[in-house]
């Protein structure tokens, strides 16, 4: 363990985050933290930055303030490296290669690796973890179906082997026992030792997974608070949850 | 039928160079996006690179035995390392930092930086066609009563070869498949830990590698080059590319036979004159109805 980690800082550490596309601020002096073993959950409605903290995190779009994740001030890092340091990223619209199949799309998620049989080792995790992607290995990806393509998407992800695992919208247009699928691994995963930060508009089911949940409106940081406590927080419900919290 | 065959087989001679240097225009824009109208030149200097190396070698006319083989293979390997050691400096100091700037900066760039190259070889060998020496010795055979060249056959023989090779490489290697997920999706790309600089230099490496390689082969072809050559060569390479769809590799290759074909039976049929238009003719007829080109998926559909 590096000292950093051990000295009580969190696994990821986002401070005073603001992001502007061109003259216009997405994102004001966002500050959120994710410790190792948690859900977080980060919401709000379309247009709330929350894709835009998960690209400003990854690399993929340039910000002020700063990005700690293990220690490392990810400022310094271009987004291949960011990958390499343990911080996977499922984006928004699964982004899966459409014109490749789906072994070829896994087996980029491990582009950071070089030794076949630990690509193996991490394929056969991924098809234990989703099976439906094993009888489509060799199927060209997009071919798959909505819910199959954010497995894929997932999958491609874990196979890079994150210690923190962001999710951008993996229930977004997906069928309800599909989502159920989806929130079960996301789950799972974090039982078995993976770290998540998951965005969603889905804020009821995300919430109930969640250690902590952020909420985000129109590019500031409102709430912040345990998963439980946002779930009954009537201004949050009224919000986000669009309904009265349920009991 | 004779004369037809005759055609047929200049006309994949002609092809052959086209495929080459029409690969480097499609892996270009399939990746970033760019029709580097600087690529003929970079084509062109392949040709001054060889020509140089051989005359550094002293060599002056045909070769045999293992001074062919040596020297043909260390004028062709350095014309092509060379060719890409250029198109990667090209690619670092003018397209890198034009990298999200409007479509139009970067293909202004290209046609500026095609200037300057031709201005530099003008220079560097001046204005007038420059002879190349015939290092291949040329007996012919007779296949159905046409006489194929031995230069003919390593022409086409090489090209086929850099072509298997280099699908090879983009569909079973790690760097390829680095180089397909950069040209579907480069943030995505990005996400897998790929190092997109790297993947387009490498583009752009092996891209001017293989105009490196054309431009050998068709020094030792034509027995001529001049400044100028890469900038008709360039352009048809270009129409070969869209013809068979330009981001795709193996209607690059397609494309190039084709238009070499083509270009052969226009000139056999309408005379010399007539060839370029009968190609840019075809050109806009793609352009117009069939833009995906033969074997394109639809061209614009990058995001």
């Amino acid at each position: 363990m590096s000292p950093s980690t051990s000295s009580g800082q969190a696994l990821l550490e986002v401070r005073d985050l603001s992001v502007s596309y061109g003259g216009i601020r997405a994102l004001r002096d966002v500050s959120l933290r994710v410790e190792e073993g948690e859900i977080v959950a980060l919401l709000g409605s379309n247009g709330a930055g929350k894709t835009t903290t998960l690209r400003a995190a990854s690399g993929l779009a340039p910000y002020s303030g700063s990005v700690f994740f293990d220690g490392n001030d990810l400022r310094k890092c271009s987004p291949d490296q960011v990958v390499r340091l343990g911080l996977g990223h499922a984006p928004e619209g699964r982004r899966i290669f459409t014109r490749m199949t789906v072994r070829e799309n896994l087996a980029l998620g491990a582009y950071t690796v070089r030794s076949n049989s630990e690509i193996e080792r991490r394929l056969a995790f991924v098809v234990e973890t989703f099976p439906r992607l094993e009888e489509r290995l060799s199927q060209s990806a997009g071919t798959l179906s909505g819910g199959e393509q954010q497995m894929l998407a997932i999958g491609r992800a874990l196979m890079s082997a994150p210690r923190l695992l962001m999710l951008d919208e993996p229930s977004l247009g997906l069928a309800p026992i599909v989502v159920q699928t989806i929130f079960g691994v996301i789950k799972s995963l974090n039982e078995r030792g993976t770290t998540i930060l998951l965005v969603e508009q889905n804020a009821q089911q995300a919430l109930r997974i969640a250690n902590r949940g952020y909420v985000l409106e129109t590019g500031e940081m409102r709430f912040e608070d345990t998963g439980s406590a946002l779930l009954e927080n009537p201004a949050v419900a009224q919000a986000y949850l669009g309904a009265a919290p349920i009991g | 039928m004779h004369e037809f065959l005759a055609q047929l087989v200049n006309g994949i001679s002609l092809g052959g160079i086209y495929a080459l240097i029409a690969l480097g225009y499609t892996m270009v824009y399939g990746i970033i996006g760019l029709i580097n109208f600087a690529h003929g030149d970079v084509y062109t200097l392949g040709s001054f690179f060889a020509l140089t190396i051989l005359t550094a070698l002293g060599v002056s006319g045909e070769l045999h035995g293992v001074a062919l083989v040596v020297d043909v293979a260390i004028a062709l390997i350095g014309a092509a390392l060379l060719c890409g050691i250029v198109g990667v400096l090209i690619e670092r100091l003018a397209y890198r930092r034009l990298r999200n700037a409007p479509r139009l900066a970067p293909l202004i760039t290209a046609i500026g930086i095609s200037f300057i190259l031709e201005n530099v070889m003008q220079i560097w060998k001046g204005p007038a066609p420059v002879s190349f020496p015939a290092v291949v010795p040329n007996p012919s055979v007779m296949v159905a009563g046409v006489a194929i060249g031995a230069q003919q056959f390593l022409l086409v023989g090489l090209a086929v070869v850099m072509m298997v090779a280099l699908q090879l490489f983009i569909h079973n290697t790690r760097l390829g498949r680095a180089m397909r997920a950069t040209a579907e999706d480069r943030d995505a790309a990005q996400l897998m830990g790929i190092n997109i600089n790297r993947t387009i230099m490498l583009t752009f490496l092996i891209g001017s590698a293989l105009a490196g390689v054309a431009g050998f082969v068709s020094g030792v072809y034509y027995q001529s080059t001049w400044f100028f050559n890469g900038f008709g060569a360039g352009l048809k390479a270009f129409t070969a590319a869209v013809l068979g769809g330009i981001g795709n590799i193996a209607g690059a290759m397609l494309g190039g036979f084709l238009i070499g074909i083509i270009e052969s039976f226009a000139t056999w049929k309408f005379g010399g004159q007539w060839s370029n238009v009968t190609v840019f003719a075809i050109l806009i007829l793609v352009l117009v109805f069939r833009p995906s080109g033969l074997l394109g998926e639809a061209v614009f559909e990058r995001a």
